[in-house]
């Protein structure tokens, strides 16, 4: 009986030097997750967003109509491309509440905090937001959710507000860009403006900003869409 | 938590129970029992071969039928299960203060919510056990990518009513048959909101949000064991062998069907009159039905009891370190411990450290 309770006493002090050196720790391993789309999902919370792309292009090459994770695929390449929806909501809101803030993207200001906070318009960053909006493509129209539309509209909105920027940063671009080229640029934010500023989606603050880059382009003066974008790129510059 | 925070999360908790219930991707309850004893729930929630007795009926309802005497325990308990954060939330939760918008979203993304109420009663002899089980669990999360790569917001949540009854008898003191049968009244919300919803909810409240969403339904679960024992004057071996939601269980009227699953558990007691140390590892949902990694199906630990009145264990919960006791003042029962539950479907990637406080009587 002795031994029982000796063994026992044993037990209770090492079970007390576990518990406080375990006290507030989480798991002391870690497992992936057998399925890859939660495996992405996962890496990509964490910001792994090269390997979460290899994860999603994977499963998709396994089955091509897994429409949620290709567009999952797409938001992973926008986070590539510096566009993180969730980062710039919560940036626009810190944005809006200290109007002093230096802007890191000067060439877009706006009375929206959102267009304040874009990422740098490189075409790295560009041909991220490209690539992501050619995923999005690629979902048939009956299978997008309201989630998808939104999606897909923001990242169509960001990719022509980033090329904007970019124009604005090398005028010498706009020269070479066809009439063709130029028209798609006011089409997709016209788009961007008409999806996300519909319905109950319309209060947030995607939508304003396109509607407003919109209707500033529509309103810009000149007969051709190429005019009236080095109509808007100058008064940009000179702001 | 001081006395009147508990006091609003429990009564907050108490009107939740009944009428609202959150949701799943994965669901919120996959290989784990209906309910666990929290005393078990700090010994690594490996239950399958040793269970406290509100637990018998929903880990193994074959322990029953090992033991002495005809009554084996009248119970009553009352446990909560919850984070910090959770506790200074829930009461603007309930007076729709809480609203969906972007600033609720980031404070999920940074810390998920998650809150637990169990209340078990019941009686258990050595052939018929029978129990009422009230259980709300509720767990919200932010995500900076979700499902289709938008924000989102991950409610999930089920509360239940059920009134298990379980046989068991034994045969030679060394293999023991069990079985139980809980209908169960399932009330659940299994919802993502998107950033769209969260952006254009206006003024709406996430109370409101969630009872809009909730599903209603009735189903019977059953359970099926057989336990082996080996036992000598110092030392009981037994092995365990348990299957739940036989069949699948199925719900009238909208809720996920719960899935089938086999289990097996292996423990080991040392004993005398006065004191039991008991250590154990189960693995559950062998065929793996809800596409688990093993160590999310893993549990493991040890518990010591002292002359029935105090306890301490430790164990490994999913992955994670658990810890806790109890002390039994015959009339009143008191259990506190902590563990990390795990949301998704490996170890380590979706986490919740929470913490439990258990009050209730149990006779003997």
């Amino acid at each position: 009986m002795k031994k029982t309770h000796a063994f026992v006493f044993c037990f209770v002090f090492i079970l007390t030097s576990i518990s406080l050196k375990s006290c507030g720790q989480n798991p002391i391993f870690k497992s992936a997750p057998k399925d890859k789309k939660e495996s992405a999902e996962q890496l990509m919370e964490e910001k792994k967003y090269t390997e979460a792309q290899v994860e999603l292009e994977a499963l998709l090459v396994e089955d091509p109509n897994l429409y949620e994770s290709r567009s999952l695929l797409a938001a992973c390449l926008a986070a590539q491309g510096g566009v993180s929806l969730v980062d710039l909501i919560l940036k626009a809101a810190t944005e809006k509440s200290s109007t002093s803030k230096a802007t890191s993207n000067s060439a877009v200001k706006s009375a929206n905090p959102l267009a304040n906070i874009l990422p740098s318009a490189t075409l790295s960053n560009i041909a991220f937001l490209r690539k992501a909006n050619a995923q999005m493509a690629l979902i048939p129209l009956a299978k997008l959710t309201e989630s998808m539309k939104t999606q897909a509209s923001a990242f169509l909105l960001f990719e022509t507000l980033l090329f904007l920027d970019y124009l604005t940063k090398n005028p010498a671009a706009l020269s070479t860009l066809s009439e063709a080229d130029a028209l798609k640029v006011v089409q997709n934010v016209a788009l961007s403006a008409s999806v996300l500023g519909s319905g109950a989606a319309s209060k947030n603050p995607f939508a304003t900003l396109a509607l407003e880059k919109s209707k500033t382009l529509q309103s810009a003066a000149g007969s051709s869409s190429k005019e009236k974008l080095s109509t808007l790129l100058e008064k940009q510059s000179a702001g | 938590l001081n006395l009147t925070g508990l006091t609003c999360l429990i009564l907050t908790t108490c009107v939740f129970a009944p009428c609202v219930s959150f949701a799943e991707i994965p669901p919120l309850r996959t290989n784990e029992p209906l309910y666990q004893n929290p005393f078990d729930l700090a010994g690594g929630g490996a239950s399958m071969t040793r269970a406290t007795q509100d637990a018998v009926i929903f880990s193994n309802p074959s322990l029953a039928a090992f033991g002495a005497g005809f009554l084996r325990s009248i119970y009553f308990r009352n446990a909560l299960h919850t984070n910090q954060e959770t506790a200074q939330i829930a009461q603007k939760v309930r007076s729709g203060q809480v609203g969906i918008n972007a600033d609720f979203l980031e404070k999920a993304i940074q810390t998920p919510y998650h809150l637990g109420l169990d209340i078990s009663a019941g009686f258990i002899t050595s052939k018929l056990n029978i129990g009422f089980l009230s259980s709300s669990r509720v767990d919200i999360q932010g995500r900076k990518f979700g499902t289709t790569g938008m924000p989102e917001l991950r409610i999930r949540s089920y509360s239940l009513a059920s009134l298990p009854i379980g046989g068991s008898t034994v045969f030679r003191d060394t293999i023991a048959f069990g079985f139980s049968l809980k209908p169960v009244y399932l009330a659940e919300v299994a919802e993502n909101l998107g950033l769209d919803t969260i952006l254009s909810a206006g003024t709406q409240s996430l109370n409101e949000t969630v009872k809009s969403k909730l599903k209603r339904g009735y189903g019977v679960s059953s359970d099926g064991a057989v336990t082996l024992q080996k036992r000598t004057q110092f030392l009981d071996v037994r092995l365990a062998f348990v299957a739940s939601d036989i069949g699948g269980t199925t719900f009238v009227g909208g809720p996920a069907p719960w899935k089938p699953t086999l289990g097996t558990g292996l423990g080991v007691s040392l004993h005398d009159r006065d004191t039991v140390l008991h250590c154990a590892a189960d693995l559950r949902d062998l065929e793996e039905n809800y596409k688990e990694h093993w160590s999310k199906r893993f549990y493991s630990g040890c518990k010591a009891v002292s002359a029935r009145q105090i306890g301490i264990a430790a164990g490994l919960y999913q992955g994670s370190l658990t810890f806790g006791g109890l002390v039994n003042l015959f009339i009143f029962r008191l259990e506190a411990g902590t563990y990390t539950r795990e949301m998704g479907t490996a170890v380590g990637s979706n986490t919740r450290r929470l913490f439990f406080v258990a009050i209730g009587s149990e006779i003997p």
